[in-house]
């Protein structure tokens, strides 16, 4: 293995094969990639996709399950509902977290009752009907409270030794659930993973709303750079559903119920939708029986395929600015294509060429020349990577320097590299980086399972993950100069800003 | 199964089918033990030169990852110069080696696959290196030029400092991190090595000498401590260590710098940080703490995890968060680093009308604390802490990470067994014992960043509310945003700051029997004292009223009188909650008392106790000023406005107790008025 990858960070100029844009066959990638070898590969007959990587070492598992469902498959006027839905993928059962569970599936229709009658009276005009009606659904509200018991869900893995690790995450594009388990554990997974995506309850479901709000003050409406990327997507995009944040919109957030919940998960959560990675201590034979066992036993259930329009083409530059009482900031958003576009790659390099290291052409420009910036972010893919989505840049402007100075230094250089593409050393550094980036987290389980579930997911086979570093291996400084010529010209570009009212720079 | 019902369970029916012989519940799994594990230990080397290596070795993949720790933190500032250390470390990253100079040194390393991090801490300087086992020597040989002759160049110096007084003058935007960092300058005090912030005067103060000499004192062999971990050969690796850093010495002696002390004020004090527009307020409630080293620590620590620590399943996340829905983050922890301060906090962001509600909350769950934890919970506790603790030692860094930091604060190299033990050992009696020694919730000192406007009135029922901005430094009470917005409306707080009269003439119109009767009026008010004189003409007849801080009579050609004692003294507090006089003294900030009210308004409190509520509309125009005083009130409503004057000025108002009409025709500021006009001729 140590040699293989040596030649993984330094044999740059002499990939595998790919150059000509003939496809990598499979025992080149895993003559490049021997834990290629190591993935067992088991799909269940309810159509849920298993990747097992058996790691001896540490008596430690690491697990994600990786469910193809983000805030691109809401429903307008639902903005939020897959991350909510995230929140109740941890309120347990009706077996897990219930005290009694016929008294509070009766006290959970109580209050949906309550609700409507709520509904109802808002919709009157009568002020003292309002407040019997909401003082009613508090009523309902705390009478199925008796019932739960508080976290058990969470409390059982958090005891099993899942306490730092135990998390979920919503995206535009995918909902991941991320647990480390002690190896003696495995079963405990396999029980309560089954159990979370066959028969979850949505209890509390209107009390989680709440600290979704409150997720929503602390990263947008407190939060200088969610409230400017917040602005970006809705101007950058006026079709496509990219354009509406994942947290959801407050008045949305404000109006999800229990039924709207209900037929999302419906809809999204099949077993189909779903690839789980484990990584870790396990033998895998005996791992593929506990799952038969235990996940195997869901049925299967067809994701709805709901088409989403396509944002037309963008003719003209864009620009929104935001009033927030913050230090200025600017943002740049650029369509550009899909992960399975064949300028993706060239994209991803164009971009951190741009901005992602201390020697790259932004941070070596607007912050150690110029001084014009104190910092640089870009990412080449916001907010997903399932459809065509934004590069995006933003800088923040030193004391000195105003927005104006900023923009026109990163659109300075952009033209440069439009013009004149990266040179040799940057081109090659670059890549080497990515490499060596992805070496470091094909080391640890939870960053494995995160690679190949996302590549599974969104391009249908794990694989995808180490072709794309073929890709990326193959792309030249004339494909990055054609990319950014052709992606990250002025009428395809939105930029948004950010400044307290009447800061004048 | 009805409609409902079936919301709330989602598919039952694939698993409820067959499968009796399942476990129900995950408790009724049989889990097996966990084999024991013990990850490879570090090696160690002590060298004569002070240099102390630790080597995990790891032969999975030809990388290696190491750190080198240098007994030079940020506690060691000079006097005056604050973020030495920092930009020192960043100086250093940034600037490069004599032999490699800034960016060619980023060159070299992304030539080489290798990534260096520089970072400067309290009470360590650390530096982070990955890169291939097979360069390992040549990486670290770079390394080691860069640490022992840094380049050091001006402007890169200059460069970087720039940037840290930026990143300086823009820490508000994130109201966690005020908060982070005010919660240290508020527990040991801003003079205190352990909250020192640096500053636009302490980082100009810095020489590229400064810099260097820093660099002579406090980096050698003799204060570094090296670590790596992976397919590395210890012998030859430590031959060659010694080689590279054993004739590398830092200069002199140093002065000792105490531990940290908590300052605990008298009495509950609620510091409070104003960042207005907002939807958010972020809140700390923090006491003193112990350290690692510490005989009450691990009870402190089991006691964090059952209240506010770690995961979902604590009391308060289950209570603020799950039962009340107050908040998304939320939380307590003794904390304590391996290094000398520690100190507990509890911290929450909710939404700003939620502040008072969520505070009681946490309090109430820290006051339920202090009894003996129930023997179920306390196990449950320890089952969370202890199968977690594979995680702090299933990968080589962490083992390294682990051993490096307990070498360099002198832990007991036993300091993690033993802890572990104690966990085991704990019972609930002894845990609520520490846990009283240490915690008094009635103690706690307050932290709260968010609006002022919408939270000082909550935070003020849970102590005495001292404003500070966001470097813990005391700012005056100021205005209330409404009345900085009246004031930018009707003219500007500069202009009402100097008026000294304001004089109008009109009619007001007054109810009689026959209908209204229209009398003509004019007016003057003078600011400082507040003084008024009022004459209206009734049937050819001039009578003037005169309102002072020593007389009050009204007047004719002929005739003199002072006015019944009772309707003196309430005409004169009323005459002060004349509109423009109010204008005045809000721009002086002479007011008792000042908030906003949803309901009523802009509510001001005068030394004499009148209290008056001004309610504006959507234009920001006053719309109505209600005065109270001893039972008595008026209701003036402006009916409408000269919006086209500088400053605008209102030309009908009507009060509504008394029935009046008021129109005013002309209205000037500072007129020519004598001293005449408010003298008692009597006197």
């Amino acid at each position: 293995m140590p040699t293989v990858l040596l030649s993984l960070l330094f044999s740059l100029s002499a990939p595998a094969a790919g150059q000509d844009g003939t496809p990598v066959s499979d025992q080149a990638l895993a003559a490049e990639f021997p834990l290629i070898e190591d993935v067992v590969e088991h799909r269940l007959e309810n159509g849920w996709s298993f990747l097992l990587v058996p790691r001896p070492g540490a008596p430690v598992i690491s697990f994600e399950t990786h469910v193809l469902v983000g805030s691109v498959d809401e429903l307008p006027g639902q903005t939020g509902l897959a991350h909510v839905f995230e929140h109740l993928a941890f309120k347990g059962s009706d077996r897990v977290g219930t005290r009694d569970w016929p008294a509070e599936r009766n006290a959970l229709e109580a209050i949906e009752r309550a609700r409507e009658d709520l509904a109802r009276a808002r919709a009157g005009t009568d002020p003292a009907a309002v407040a019997l009606a909401e003082e009613a659904f508090e009523r309902a509200r705390a009478e199925a409270d008796r019932f739960v018991v508080e976290e058990e869900f969470s409390r059982i893995l958090e005891e099993a030794g899942g306490l730092y690790s135990l998390n979920a995450s919503t995206t535009a594009d995918e909902t991941r659930y991320v647990v480390s388990l002690p190896s003696n554990q495995l079963e405990l997974w396999c029980w309560m993973e089954a159990e979370r995506f066959s028969r979850p309850v949505l209890r509390e479901f209107y009390r989680e709303c709440e600290a979704v709000l409150e997720e929503r003050r602390m990263r947008v409406e407190s939060n200088p750079y969610g409230a400017l990327l917040e602005a970006l997507q809705l101007q950058a995009y006026q079709q496509h559903p990219y354009r509406n944040p994942t947290i959801g919109f407050r008045h949305d957030i404000q109006a999800h119920d229990a039924a709207s919940a209900r037929a999302f998960f419906e809809r999204h959560y099949g077993p189909q939708n779903r690839v789980t990675t484990i990584v870790g201590d396990f033998e895998p034979q005996g791992l593929i029986a506990l799952l038969e066992r235990t996940c195997g036993r869901l049925e299967a259930a067809p994701p709805e395929a709901r088409p989403i329009p396509p944002e037309p083409e963008q003719n003209g530059a864009r620009r929104v600015h935001v009033d927030f009482p913050a230090s200025p900031l600017i943002a740049f958003g650029w369509h550009v294509p899909a992960l399975t576009h064949p300028d993706s790659p060239a994209v991803e390099i164009a971009v951190r060429i741009l901005g992602d290291a201390r020697s790259s052409r932004l941070e070596q420009r607007l912050i150690r020349d110029e001084g014009a910036a104190t910092r640089v972010i870009v990412d080449e893919a916001w907010p997903g990577r399932r459809h065509a989505s934004l590069a995006v840049c933003i800088a923040v402007p030193s004391n000195e320097a105003s927005l104006e100075t900023v923009e026109a230094l990163v659109l300075e250089e952009l033209e440069r590299l439009a013009e004149e593409g990266p040179s040799q050393d940057e081109l090659v550094g670059t890549q080497r980086t990515i490499r060596a980036e992805m070496l470091r987290k094909l080391r640890r389980g939870p960053e494995l399972c995160e690679v190949l579930c996302e590549f599974d997911a969104k391009l249908g086979d794990w694989r995808a993950a180490f072709r794309r570093l073929q890709d990326l291996r193959s792309v030249t400084a004339e494909d990055v100069r054609r990319v950014v010529a052709t992606w990250f010209r002025e009428e395809n570009s939105t930029i948004a800003t950010l400044a307290a009212e009447g800061d004048e720079r | 199964m009805s409609d409902l019902a079936a919301l709330w369970l989602l598919a039952l029916a694939p698993f409820a089918n067959g499968a009796q012989d399942e476990p129900q519940h995950p408790r009724d799994l049989r889990i097996p033990t966990l084999p024991p594990y013990d990850p490879v230990p570090a090696s160690k080397f002590d060298f004569e030169s002070g240099l102390r290596l630790s080597i995990v070795h790891s032969d999975d993949l030809p990388l290696v990852d190491g750190v080198l720790i240098f007994d030079s933190g940020s506690i060691h500032d000079p006097a005056g110069e604050v973020g030495l250390a920092q930009l020192l470390a960043e100086t250093l990253r940034e600037g490069g080696s004599e032999s490699l100079p800034g960016l060619e040194f980023d060159r070299w390393l992304v030539q080489h696959g290798a990534t260096v991090t520089i970072t400067a801490e309290r009470e360590l300087c650390r530096v982070d290196f990955s890169c291939l086992s097979e360069h390992l020597t040549t990486v670290l040989q770079r390394l080691a030029e860069l640490l022992r002759d840094p380049a050091l160049p001006q402007d890169v110096i200059d460069g970087t400092r720039a940037r840290m007084i930026s990143d300086l003058e823009r820490g508000g935007d994130r109201l966690d991190r005020i908060a982070d960092r005010l919660t240290l300058l508020i527990a040991y005090g801003s003079d205190s090595p352990y909250a020192a912030e640096p500053t636009r005067e302490s980082l100009e103060a810095i020489s590229r000498d400064d810099l260097s000499a820093f660099h002579r004192a406090h980096f050698g062999a003799d204060r570094l401590l090296l670590g790596v971990t992976g397919d590395v050969d210890p012998e030859a690796f430590a031959a060659f260590a010694e080689a590279s850093f054993s004739d590398w010495k830092s200069a002199g002696e140093r002065e000792p710098i105490s531990a940290p002390a908590f300052l605990e004020p008298r009495t509950r004090t609620v510091y409070l940080c104003d960042r207005p527009g907002v939807t958010q307020t972020e809140l700390r409630l923090i006491g003193p703490g112990v350290r690692r080293l510490h005989p009450d620590y691990s009870a402190l620590y089991t006691w964090s995890h059952a209240i506010g620590a770690g995961g979902s399943a604590n009391r308060l996340m289950v209570r603020v968060r799950t039962e009340l829905g107050l908040a998304y983050t939320v939380g307590a922890l003794y904390r304590a680093g391996f290094g000398r301060a520690g100190r507990f906090e509890s911290w929450c962001g909710t939404r700003n009308a939620a502040v008072g509600e969520a505070l009681s909350a946490i309090l109430t769950v820290l006051r339920e604390g202090l009894a003996p934890l129930e023997s179920e919970e306390l196990e449950a506790v320890k089952k969370r802490m202890l199968n977690s603790q594979v995680f702090e030692v299933d990968e080589e860094l962490e083992v390294l990470e682990r051993s490096l930091l307990l070498d360099f604060h002198g832990y007991p190299a036993d300091f993690w067994s033993s802890h572990s033990d104690r966990l085991r050992a704990l019972d609930a009696a002894a845990i609520a014992e520490a846990v009283a020694r240490h915690l008094d919730p009635d103690r706690l000192v307050l932290i709260a960043v968010g609006p002022a406007l919408e939270i000082a009135d909550e935070l003020a029922k849970f102590g005495e509310v001292v404003r500070i901005d966001e470097l813990g430094r005391p700012v005056p009470a100021g205005l209330p945003d409404e009345a900085e917005r009246l004031l930018e409306r009707l003219g500007g707080a500069e202009l009402w700051r100097s008026v000294r009269a304001v004089h109008r003439s009109g009619t007001m119109q007054v109810p009689t029997g026959n209908g209204p009767l229209a009398v003509p009026r004019e007016q003057w008010q003078a600011m400082d004292p507040g003084r008024s004189r009022t004459e209206v003409e009734v049937n050819g007849t001039r009578t003037a009223v005169v309102l002072t801080p020593e007389a009050c009579f009204s007047r004719t050609a002929t005739s003199i009188e002072d006015l019944p004692a009772d309707q003196c003294s309430s005409r004169k507090v009323r005459a002060d909650g004349n509109l423009y006089r109010l204008l005045y003294l809000l721009a002086n900030q002479q007011v008792a008392a000042i908030h906003h009210d949803a309901a009523r308004g802009l509510v001001v409190e005068l030394e004499t106790g009148l209290v008056c509520e001004i309610r504006t509309g959507d234009d920001g125009l006053p719309i109505s000023l209600r005065t109270l005083h001893a039972g008595t009130e008026e209701f003036w409503e402006f009916l409408e406005w000269n919006r086209e004057a500088e400053p605008p000025w209102f030309e009908k108002a009507r009060e509504r107790n008394r029935g009046l009409l008021v129109e005013t025709e002309t209205f000037e500021l500072d007129p020519v008025f004598s001293a005449e006009l408010f003298r008692d001729p009597r006197k």
